[in-house]
């Protein structure tokens, strides 16, 4: 799924935020990326997390 | 977006962290058992965990302002002392560490954002993304990687 990785670094703080993808795989695509920068100390999920991977959004007019 | 993690910065990977010095124009001076500071603990500020008074001024390896004076002071490098894998930088604040903390930032941050650049970048890289590196007009440094496995 295409999809991006954001890092945001600024005074020793650093965040990392994927978008474009749905569910636990956005955990399994940063997992790694966080280990290797210290330890995650919040981990916040938006409401695409909590989306399906295959999941269509409907629209109504 | 699907979730935003906040992440405490460790100092794990060396080589990282000399890519990191040289972009703040410091040099790595490995297997260097001491770096310059005051000399004398006040006691003003918490140590490290692990570390005590008399460690103070003792390291496995220390970072040096390129174009620095004789009196500059330098960071230390050190193995740390928690139980965990990597190391803790020791340095002495007092007076800007004469000419250390314009190149380093304040508590180092410059220095901490350039690690964690370089560390991310790698990781990143490892895993088949294209990494883009900008900075804002704040300072802040924006990874945004794409086409990754």
């Amino acid at each position: 799924m295409a999809h991006t990785v954001i890092v945001e670094i600024d005074n020793g703080k650093v965040t990392v935020t994927a978008r474009g993808v749905k569910g636990k795989t956005c955990t399994d695509i940063t997992a790694s990326i966080e280990k290797s920068l210290g330890t995650t100390s919040a981990d916040s999920k938006t409401g695409e997390y909590y989306q399906k991977s295959d999941e269509k959004l409907k629209v109504t007019r | 977006m699907s979730h935003v993690a906040t992440i405490e910065l460790e100092i794990r990977d060396l080589a990282c962290l000399i890519e990191a010095a040289k972009e703040c124009g410091l040099e790595f001076l490995e297997n260097q058992q001491s770096y310059r500071w005051y000399g004398v603990s006040v006691g003003d500020y918490p140590l490290p965990t692990g570390f005590r008074k008399s460690d103070l001024g003792k390291c496995d390896h220390a970072l040096r302002v390129k174009n620095g004076n004789g009196s500059t002071y330098e960071i230390g490098v050190c193995a740390r002392r928690d139980g965990k894998p990597g190391f803790t930088l020791l340095w002495d604040f007092w007076q800007g560490g004469y000419g250390l903390q314009a190149a380093v930032g304040t508590d180092g941050n410059k220095l901490k954002d350039a690690y964690a650049a370089a560390v991310a970048t790698k990781e990143l890289k490892r895993k088949g993304y294209r990494v883009q590196r900008t900075k804002n007009e704040a300072g802040k440094i924006i990874l945004t990687a794409t086409g990754g496995r």
